[in-house]
């Protein structure tokens, strides 16, 4: 289990400076996969006034994944994806949700559509014209945590994620029940090699990749 | 060919101003040549640089010029093939480098080092004849060693020299560490109770080269067997003006008596807390974990080495650690445990005292030969092992090199992950004699010191049977 105050998160970036990894986050994320998450979100601490959304695993850019944020009394889970045609398009999945700790798959075909699965319940959309997302890092417990990311964007969430699946048919491209870690790191059970990392920053203000 | 090249300004520009330098002088100028050299005083043989094959000293030269162990007459006619513009054939390694890729070659590595570039002027200002104090200095006195690892030879331990006056070679195809070849290049140890003309000379030269040096490395055998080492130690330790400039490192089994081990640490403290040199590094070796690294380094306690890493480490607050881990084809099945451990001694020994910045290194490196015994050998099925084991350091690394993190370093991950590449571009079509060779050793290993493959390296039995089976 790993615990998310506000402030940390962890992420892998879509590069390793040791190019170690056997599968590589770019290679994932034009493709069908599967995000298998459980979370524990002390709703208490969000407020939609400070953070548009809470993020729990991410793509930054123009943001992919799951976030969910509270409205009043109403807690929701969104799934979110964007297209582009002439202008781009964020599509979204919304799911009211009543426990504080969730299952949640946000189930990805490509270019086909998306599906999200909170506690059993889902809803799905169709999809087509889906930007690249080759660029971004996948980002765990936040939405985007670069460098010049707004305040209000940086969607650093609260509560515990107990564990995170990520898998592309039968291939595994990450897994982490959250418990082998080390400082810096937080290891991937899947084999790729793929290991999080936790937020560093260097004396810019920027992410360390290491 | 010319070997005059296009830089990028996206090149270390410290590179490219040495080989511009150098280059300047000759296209085959190397300050190596004077700068470093390795002394095997056990065979009366020397190379500055690793890659030229080791020459013959003579016994002539040293008795009215001690220095002659650096400077030999064979020596200074390289040197002034540099002076003169020429390549001496005996480093055609770089020269294979420069002309056949972009990349800088050793020599531009090796005269860019701090114990060579300042020396610049010196060395090309002077006449080739002239002699010249190497400023880092590798030193085997003697090949005595308690130790017998697989992959050793009787140049480097008495213990295996016995073994094969005793039994012969073994019977592999090229006749694994017959001592012909050793005779043939007239190679044979000097036996550490005989007097050894070599060992007189350098303690000659030594006082002369002592305030000179910048790294002093004693090797083996194994040093703490040797009384030259112990008087080297002392050395440093009576001088009234020590160079407080040297890098004093000693390589060592760890796999000594006790009384051994202390005495080492009760020295290098004093040098330590007298702050007698720049910095004390140990050098030692492991390959595996446990029974498994007991078998591949014959003679080896692993608890009692464990233990007295701890024991240096616990003793001696400054000083680092570097494990030599000579990566061979039976350390796959277990390296994952030995990264494992060496991380927890990050841990538990990291300080801002130490002279490095991290207090253990696992510096990884691919055995080359005997052939049979290379991580090549294997069925490539073990490959991504040794890709797992490179991602485990890179799960274990550090966000900056510094000594506030505690992890691998780039570098030991990168040496782990190239032992991978390399064994990944094996020609499976030529590896079947290796593998013929892999079954006849073993077989002959366990025959003769009363091991059992099998029971220690189960994971690979069926491969060893395949190995027995093959017929050439």
């Amino acid at each position: 289990m790993i615990n998310f105050d506000g402030e940390n998160c962890i992420l892998l970036p879509n590069f390793s400076r040791n190019a170690i990894s056997t599968f590589q986050l770019k290679d994932l994320v034009n493709n069908n996969f599967v995000i298998e998450t459980k979370v524990e979100v002390d709703w208490k601490k969000l407020n939609p006034e400070k953070q548009r959304m809470y993020g729990i695993v991410s793509l930054n850019g123009q943001d992919m994944g799951i976030f969910c944020n509270i409205y009043g009394d109403v807690k929701i889970v969104t799934a979110e994806v964007w297209t582009q045609k002439d202008v781009g398009v964020q599509n979204e999945i919304k799911l009211e949700v009543v426990d504080d700790i969730l299952d949640i798959k946000f189930i990805y075909n490509h270019n086909k559509d998306l599906e999200l699965v909170v506690n059993g319940k889902s809803e799905k959309i169709n999809l087509d014209n889906v930007i690249d997302y080759q660029t971004s890092f996948l980002w765990i417990g936040c939405c985007n945590n670069n460098l010049g990311t707004p305040n209000h964007l940086t969607g650093n969430f609260l509560g515990n994620m107990n564990y995170l699946k990520i898998s592309a048919g039968e291939k595994v491209f990450l897994e982490s029940d959250f418990e082998r870690v080390t400082d810096y790191k937080v290891y991937d059970k899947s084999g790729n090699g793929n290991h999080l990392l936790k937020k560093f920053l260097n004396e810019e203000g920027q992410i360390t990749i290491f | 060919m010319s070997n005059k090249k296009q830089r990028s300004e996206f090149e270390n520009q410290i590179y490219v101003g040495m080989e511009d330098k150098l280059n300047k002088v000759g296209n085959g100028m190397c300050l190596a040549k004077w700068s470093q050299v390795t002394l095997h005083l056990q065979t009366g043989h020397n190379h500055s640089c690793h890659h030229p094959r080791t020459h013959k000293i003579s016994k002539t030269e040293i008795k009215r010029n001690p220095s002659a162990l650096h400077n030999t007459k064979y020596k200074k006619m390289r040197r002034r093939e540099m002076l003169t513009g020429k390549r001496p054939k005996e480093c055609d390694y770089c020269w294979a480098v420069e002309d056949n890729s972009d990349r800088f070659s050793d020599r531009i590595f090796k005269s860019a080092e701090s114990w060579s570039a300042p020396h610049f002027d010196e060395i090309v200002n002077a006449d080739w004849r002239e002699d010249f104090n190497p400023r880092y200095v590798e030193v085997a006195f003697s090949n005595t060693c308690n130790f017998k690892c697989s992959y050793c030879a009787p140049a480097f331990s008495s213990t295996w020299m016995e073994e094969i006056q005793k039994h012969g070679a073994y019977p592999t195809t090229d006749r694994f560490n017959d001592l012909k070849y050793n005779k043939f290049e007239d190679k044979m140890p000097i036996p550490n109770r005989e007097h050894n003309p070599y060992v007189e000379a350098f303690w000659k030269w030594w006082p002369d080269l002592y305030h000179d040096l910048h790294t002093f490395r004693i090797t083996g055998g194994e040093p703490l067997l040797s009384k030259d080492t112990w008087k080297v130690l002392d050395y440093v330790l009576e001088q009234k003006e020590p160079n407080k400039n040297l890098n004093l490192a000693i390589n060592s089994n760890l796999g000594v008596p006790d009384e051994l081990i202390d005495r080492m640490i009760e020295k290098l403290k004093r040098i330590e807390d007298e702050d007698r040199v720049r910095e004390l590094v140990i050098f030692t070796s492991i390959d595996s974990w446990g029974e498994q690294a007991e078998y591949i380094r014959n003679g080896l306690e692993f608890n009692r080495f464990w233990d007295n890493m701890n024991k240096v480490l616990s003793s001696l607050d400054r000083v680092v650690l570097t494990i030599m881990s000579t990566y061979n084809a039976l350390s796959v099945p277990n390296y994952t445990k030995l990264i494992d451990g060496v991380f927890d001694l990050k841990r538990i020994y990291a300080s801002q005292d130490r002279y490095w910045n991290s207090a253990v290194f696992l510096d990884s490196s691919y055995l080359r030969y005997p052939l049979h015994q290379t991580a090549q050998v294997l069925p490539r099925e073990w490959d991504i092992e040794i890709l797992r084991q490179a991602q485990l350091t890179d799960f274990y690394s550090v966000p900056k090199f510094d000594k506030d993190y505690f992890g691998y370093s780039d570098i030991e991950i990168q040496k782990i992950k190239r032992i991978y590449d390399w064994a990944t571009s094996t020609d499976e079509e030529k590896i079947l004699k290796q593998r013929y060779d892999f079954g006849k050793f073993f077989k002959e290993h366990d025959k003769r010191r009363g091991t059992n493959f099998k029971k220690v390296f189960p994971e690979l039995e069926e491969f060893y049977n395949d190995c027995l089976g093959i017929n050439l």
